[in-house]
Parts: C-alpha cells; sequence; structure tokens
C-alpha cells in the first residue's frame, strides 16, 4: 500500500483529568504492556501502510518518548517512516488547536505526491481491522470519503455523548451528532476515515475559508450536506475509552479473554516498546486471578480482577481488587486496594486502605508516596 | 572501548547432553529462563561492557541461530560504531573448511579480525549462563600488558576433572594449566574465556597452525604461551556461573532463578546490567480465575488456567485448568490441556499435551520432547 498514508489522530482524545496531565491520551497504557498509540499504529502497519503521521495535539514529550524507536512499527524501515506532527504555534491555544490545522502545519506530508490516500484514525477507539478492507470498497465506489461505524443496540445506557451518524438507505452520511441516549439502536462513529489525497487537500483549503476553529469532524458534517461521504459498518468489537471510568471498565472487559483475543489477534500483532523486563515473579504468598500481569512484576500478594504492568512489586498481604497498577508502582504490605489506579512509579506505603467506586476510580499520581 | 576490543563468540557447539533439544539447533539458541536464549547472556555482557564488535561463530544446526541473532538488534548492536557478523564455515580457495574446534574456528576467521586489526581479542563461549564486565578483564590484561587472561573460577574437588585447571602465582600469572587433570591442588577452573593480545595470537594460530593441524586452546595453544614465557595471567571470577550442558543442568539454573535472587539479579532496576533479548509481540501475561501461581516465573503472553508451582514458564505458553505443573521448566508455545500433571520436567518448544496427561511422576529430571 505505497499510495496509502497515515495519520493517528490524537485531536479527539478525552480528557481523562489528572492521569492526563503531563501526558498524551495516547501514551497512556493499556492491558499493562501497550500505548493506546500502539493499537491505531500497529492496524496500519499490519495494513501495510508504511508511512504513518501522528497529529499530537498536546504533551509530545509523553509521544516522543513512546515512539523513540519508532522503527517498530515500519515494516521496511527504508521505505516507510512514523512521523510526530505537531502544531507548535497553536499549541497553547485550544480554539485553534485542531487537527486541521495540524494537518495545515505538517502539510508537507500530504504534498510528497506520493499518496494516493489517507487512512485517519484515533487511538481513543481501539479496534483492530485490518484497513485494506474498506479501502477496496472505498476504491470501487469511487468514494472521495469513507466514514467508519460501528453499530450497536444498547446506546441509551452506553456510549453517552459519543458521536453517531445518520445514514441515508444508499449508505451516505447524513450528519453527525452526540448520542443522548434516546435510542438504543445508533450508528457510532469510529472517527476513522478514508480520504482522497485530493480531496483532503480541498476540505483544508474549505475549512479555513469557512473557519479557522474547525475540526475534521466539523468539516465533514458540514460538507456532508452537499458532498457524497461514503460510510462503513464495521463488524468487529469496539471500545470507546472518553472517561477514567470507562478507561477502568475497558481494561476489566478485556481481562475477558475471548474478548481480548479480538481486539489484541494472535495473527494481527500489536507492536511496542520494549523495556527488556525479566518474566514476572510470583513468590510464595502470590495469589492471582483473572489477571494480567507484566513482566518485571514480583507478586507476592494478592491480586484479583486487575492490570499490573511492567516492574510493578506487590508485597506480602496486600489485596488488590478491581485496580490499575501501572509501571514502577510499589504496593506495600498488607496495602487493600480497590478499584484504584497506582499511576508509574507511586509507592503506597503509608495509607493501607484506597478505595474508588466503579463509576469514580480512585486515582494516585506518578510517583506520588502515599 | 571501540576498536581495542573484538570479541568473538563460539557458537558452533550442538550440545549433545541435551538431547532433544538441540535435535534441530544449536545449544546457544535453546531456551533459558522463561524468556531467554542461553546465548542472550554472553551477548548482553558484551553490550553492558561496551564491546562494539563481535562476531559469532556458528556452526552446527545455525538456522534458528542466525534469524535470532539477525542484526544484533537484540543487544543494541545495530547502533553506530558497531558492527555484529555472523561468522559461518566457508568454501575457501583452498577447500571447504568446518570449524574443527575452537582454537581453529578462531584461526579461521583471523582474516575477519585482520580487517579490523583490534588490540584484543575476547573470545567467548556461548553456552554459559553468568553476567560479566568484560571491560574489567581488558583492563586488567591491559594493565599486566598480557598476552593471554584466562578467567577462572573455583570449581569443587570433585569437579575438578571436567575443567582445564590453573595454578597462579600472588600476582595472577600462570604457573601451570593442565586439562581434565585426575587431580589437583588447585581448584581454579578454566571458564574458557581468554582475552588475548590480538597480536601474540595471530602468531600463535599462523605457527602452530602449521606444525600440528587442528588447533585448541588447551592442548596447544595455552601450553605453547607458557612455554615461551609469555605473560599469561588468570582472571578470578566470583559471581554466579553456571554451565547449562545437561538437562539436569539447564533445570537446576532455570531454578535458580526462582530459588535464588542474588544469582543473576535480574531483578535489579539500577544495576544497569540487564539481559536483552528478543521482545514477543503478545499481551501481558493472563492469569485465570481459578488459577495459582507460587515460587514461580511466567512470560508474557502465555495463558494461565491451571495451579502452577516453583516452575518456569515461557511465552506463548497455555496451561489448561485442573493442570498441575511442578518443579517443571515450560517451554514457548507448549500448549498443556486441562486436569494433566506435569512434574520435574523440561518441556521442549511448542508441544502439545492433552487433557488428563501425566507427565513424570518420578523425581529424576527429564525431557518431554514429543
Amino acid at each position: 500500500m505505497a499510495r496509502v498514508l497515515g495519520l493517528v489522530n490524537l485531536h479527539s482524545s478525552p480528557n481523562l483529568g489528572e492521569i492526563v496531565k503531563n501526558r498524551s491520551f495516547a501514551a497512556l497504557t493499556i492491558l499493562g504492556r501497550y500505548s493506546f498509540v500502539d493499537i491505531p499504529l500497529s492496524n496500519l502497519s499490519n495494513s501495510n501502510i508504511n508511512t504513518v503521521g501522528i497529529l499530537v495535539n498536546r504533551c509530545p514529550r509523553s509521544m516522543i518518548k513512546h515512539m523513540d524507536n519508532a522503527m517498530i512499527y515500519t515494516n521496511n524501515t527504508k521505505l516507510g517512516k512514523t512521523i510526530i506532527c505537531y502544531n507548535e504555534q497553536y499549541a497553547n491555544n485550544n480554539l485553534y488547536n485542531t487537527d486541521i490545522n495540524n494537518i495545515l502545519e505538517n502539510e508537507w506530508l500530504i504534498d510528497e505526491g506520493k499518496y494516493k490516500y489517507v487512512v485517519i484514525a484515533p487511538s481513543h477507539i481501539i479496534y483492530s481491522f485490518d484497513f485494506n478492507k474498506v479501502l477496496e470498497e472505498h476504491i470501487s465506489l469511487k468514494s472521495d470519503i469513507t466514514l467508519l461505524y460501528k453499530r450497536i443496540n444498547n446506546a441509551k445506557n452506553n456510549y453517552i455523548d459519543q458521536d453517531i451518524i445518520d445514514i441515508d438507505s444508499d449508505g451516505n452520511l447524513i450528519k453527525i451528532s452526540k448520542n443522548l441516549g434516546v435510542e438504543d439502536e445508533v450508528n457510532v462513529s469510529m472517527e476513522t476515515y478514508i480520504i482522497n489525497i485530493d480531496k483532503l487537500k480541498s476540505i483544508l483549503r474549505f475549512s479555513h475559508e469557512t473557519s479557522k476553529f474547525f475540526s475534521l469532524k466539523d468539516v465533514i458534517n458540514y460538507i456532508c450536506l452537499t458532498t457524497k461521504v461514503n460510510t462503513y459498518e464495521f463488524e468487529g468489537q469496539i471500545r470507546i475509552i472518553d472517561t477514567l471510568e470507562s478507561y477502568m471498565k475497558t481494561s476489566m472487559e478485556l481481562l475477558d479473554m475471548n474478548l481480548a483475543k479480538e481486539i489484541f489477534r494472535d495473527d494481527w500483532p500489536i507492536y511496542t516498546k520494549t523495556h527488556d523486563t525479566p518474566p514476572a515473579k510470583y513468590l510464595n504468598n502470590a495469589e492471582v486471578s483473572n489477571s494480567y500481569i507484566s513482566n518485571g512484576a514480583i507478586i507476592d500478594g494478592k491480586v484479583i480482577n486487575s492490570v499490573i504492568c511492567r516492574e510493578v512489586e506487590v508485597k506480602k498481604g496486600a489485596c488488590l481488587n478491581n485496580s490499575i497498577i501501572l509501571s514502577n508502582a510499589y504496593i506495600s504490605e498488607d496495602a487493600k486496594l480497590e478499584y484504584v489506579i497506582v499511576d508509574k512509579g507511586a509507592k503506597i506505603i503509608h495509607v493501607k486502605e484506597l478505595k474508588g467506586t466503579k463509576e469514580h476510580p480512585l486515582y494516585v499520581g506518578i510517583g506520588d508516596v502515599i | 572501548m571501540g576498536k581495542e576490543m573484538v570479541a568473538l563468540v563460539l557458537a558452533g557447539g550442538k550440545g549433545t547432553r541435551l538431547e532433544g533439544l538441540t535435535k534441530k539447533t544449536s545449544k546457544p539458541a535453546v531456551n533459558f529462563g522463561g524468556k531467554y536464549r542461553i546465548i542472550d547472556f554472553v551477548l548482553s555482557n558484551c553490550a553492558n561492557s561496551g564491546v562494539r564488535q563481535v562476531g559469532i561463530l556458528t556452526q552446527y544446526e545455525s538456522v534458528e541461530l542466525t534469524n535470532y541473532c539477525s542484526s544484533g538488534h537484540h543487544w543494541g548492536f545495530d547502533g553506530s560504531n558497531c558492527q555484529f557478523s555472523i561468522l559461518s564455515p566457508r568454501q575457501k580457495e583452498d577447500g571447504n573448511h568446518w570449524y574443527e574446534g575452537t582454537a581453529d574456528a578462531v584461526f579461521q576467521n583471523l582474516d575477519y579480525l585482520e580487517s579490523i586489526d583490534p588490540e584484543y581479542v575476547m573470545i567467548l563461549s556461548s553456552d554459559h549462563i553468568y553476567k560479566m564486565n568484560y571491560d574489567k578483564v581488558l583492563h586488567f590484561a591491559i594493565k599486566e600488558d598480557a598476552d593471554l587472561v584466562i578467567t577462572c573460577l573455583e570449581v569443587d574437588e570433585k569437579d575438578v576433572s571436567r575443567f582445564g585447571i590453573l595454578t597462579l602465582d600472588e600476582n595472577y600469572r600462570l604457573k601451570t594449566f593442565i586439562e581434565k587433570p585426575k587431580e589437583s591442588t588447585s581448584k581454579m577452573a578454566s571458564m574458557g574465556i581468554y582475552c588475548f593480545k590480538y597480536k601474540t595470537m595471530k602468531d600463535v594460530l599462523n605457527k602452530l597452525s602449521k606444525e600440528i593441524g587442528t588447533l585448541d586452546f588447551g592442548k596447544h595453544v595455552i601450553p605453547y604461551l607458557l612455554n615461551k614465557n609469555k605473560r599469561v595471567f588468570g582472571y578470578p571470577f566470583y559471581g554466579y556461573w553456571r554451565d547449562v550442558g545437561t538437562i539436569e543442568s539447564l533445570w537446576r539454573a532455570n531454578m535458580d532463578l526462582i530459588d535464588d535472587d542474588e544469582a543473576l539479579d535480574l531483578y535489579n532496576h539500577f544495576s544497569g546490567f540487564k539481559i536483552y533479548t528478543e521482545d514477543t509481540k503478545s499481551l501481558p501475561q493472563y492469569i485465570g480465575s481459578n488459577a495459582s501461581i507460587k515460587n514461580s516465573m511466567v512470560n508474557q503472553g502465555s495463558i494461565i488456567y491451571g495451579k502452577v508451582t516453583h516452575s518456569v514458564i515461557f511465552d506463548g505458553v497455555e496451561i489448561g485448568e485442573g493442570t498441575i505443573v511442578e518443579n517443571s521448566v515450560i517451554m514457548p508455545g507448549v500448549k498443556i490441556g486441562k486436569n494433566a500433571v506435569i512434574k520435574n520436567c523440561i518441556i521442549s518448544p511448542r508441544l502439545k499435551i492433552k487433557d488428563d496427561r501425566i507427565v513424570n511422576d518420578g523425581n529424576k529430571i527429564v525431557l518431554i520432547n514429543n
């Protein structure tokens, strides 16, 4: 797929609060081992899309750090590349800091003349997908724009505030709106687009002339009144992370191996950075059930329904329930944690009981000693 | 360190006593410690000691090993100023030449060494498990203006007949060297790690090969150097060092990682002396609801529903519900069904074990190979 450019769009990433204070959402850990950005990058790479730009909206440090060996996402490191695209001039101006302005700032990438199509994917909507399937349809229908969506049947209580789309009988986009929980059956936008490069260029110009605050979604929503925007129904599993609660919920749902193996497929690997940590070690008092444990962890306590990242230590008598412990954290003896997210390098030493709820997980910040 | 030193890693051996494990692969490529291969230790030592030129001498069943070593990137040898070469036996103008022993293998690659023209050459065996800073050996060699430094360690009296035994004077200068003596007053055994002054080595190998033919370090080279009163020294090593030449010793060294924290100090985040290896593209390990794991090491990608005690589990291993694994080493990709019993064994890679099977209820450590 030499003629396809990939863009990972972080501009619509959710604000999960404290946990993304110093990092981009895309750099946050999922399942103890990956960063969210690994998922779209691997989907693109596995689809043979070799050159990818990451549209970073904020906290570029966390992305640059994670991407220090970007070669792992590229099939051929001479033919392909992974580039961090950042919009320096609007970095501190939320209204102007849009995906459209970021692409314009880094327009050289799409101007290279090599590409005919662009695949744009977010990092907070996770799924496993071979983009060639939608590209084939996009090309055969001679579409200019194709938007991926997932049909769901429980939207009254789920996916609230997510973008949903109305489509006509020919499968063309009518409008994008918010899910207010009125109906159960809706089409959730996956914020994943296939766009012809010439169309993208004209969208960029049009958008700039219409409103400098427009995001890609705004433009698509605007132009679908006059232009055909094709849609493509995605059949597989998706999960959308938009709040700390849904981060927790998705992590817990993925403890179901059957679901996990649909997003993290054996034949569709997710690439990530290695830290060369030894295998996890279980000591004499370890009691682990229904959990993910990452390498380098040393477990001597009780871990239930939890996700343990790299090089975490859980001491004897400690008990973790429904919690996410990020890398290098330390859980001292007899500490009891329930619905807690412990960020990297934090140490739970003096406080022996921490309790959040499913809806409001407790958060312990990076490196905090409590 | 730069071009001061080249490391030659002897990786051509068959490892006959490892039975079926080395049927289709060479001993250095045999899996070890849940995540590693035996050769990772010597190559990580090289990387951590600042060695930048590494040649791997392969011969027996080298496909898997060559694939694994590829560009040396697992150990960082793809960096600038590094040179990483796989040196296999080759056809030459005067005929075909297999490597006939260690010194002969080095002799046949003098042209490779000549192209780099180092001050010192480190000859390393690739079938031992240990951590060592070769830079210290090099500094010792430079300080003593040594022609050869042999690293050695003290062994039990009953084991002297298995090693080349050194006697040293108070300045660590070599007085005598006897290959596999029936008994000896000295218990200092050669570790098969030689740091040669390149010029001396080149001259000696060239001279002796004309007189003797097939060369051996212990039998020919060291006695010759002693005879000529060259500056040969011993360098005592006091850390953890294991030869894993047999099924029993391979199993034992795996268990050492569980039983003895100090042995290889793998979990010390601050030592800066990591062992590097391949990163498999797999999820973190998943531990099921009714699983139990104690006193064990488990690598990413494994899925465990059974009961694991005092065992080392490699990547991609699946252990079914009700299955008991005790005192065992389960190599990569092994799938074990439900309600099986596995005790005191090494299970070779990718083996499938059916439900309800009882594997080795005896106390002798065995390799399960088919």
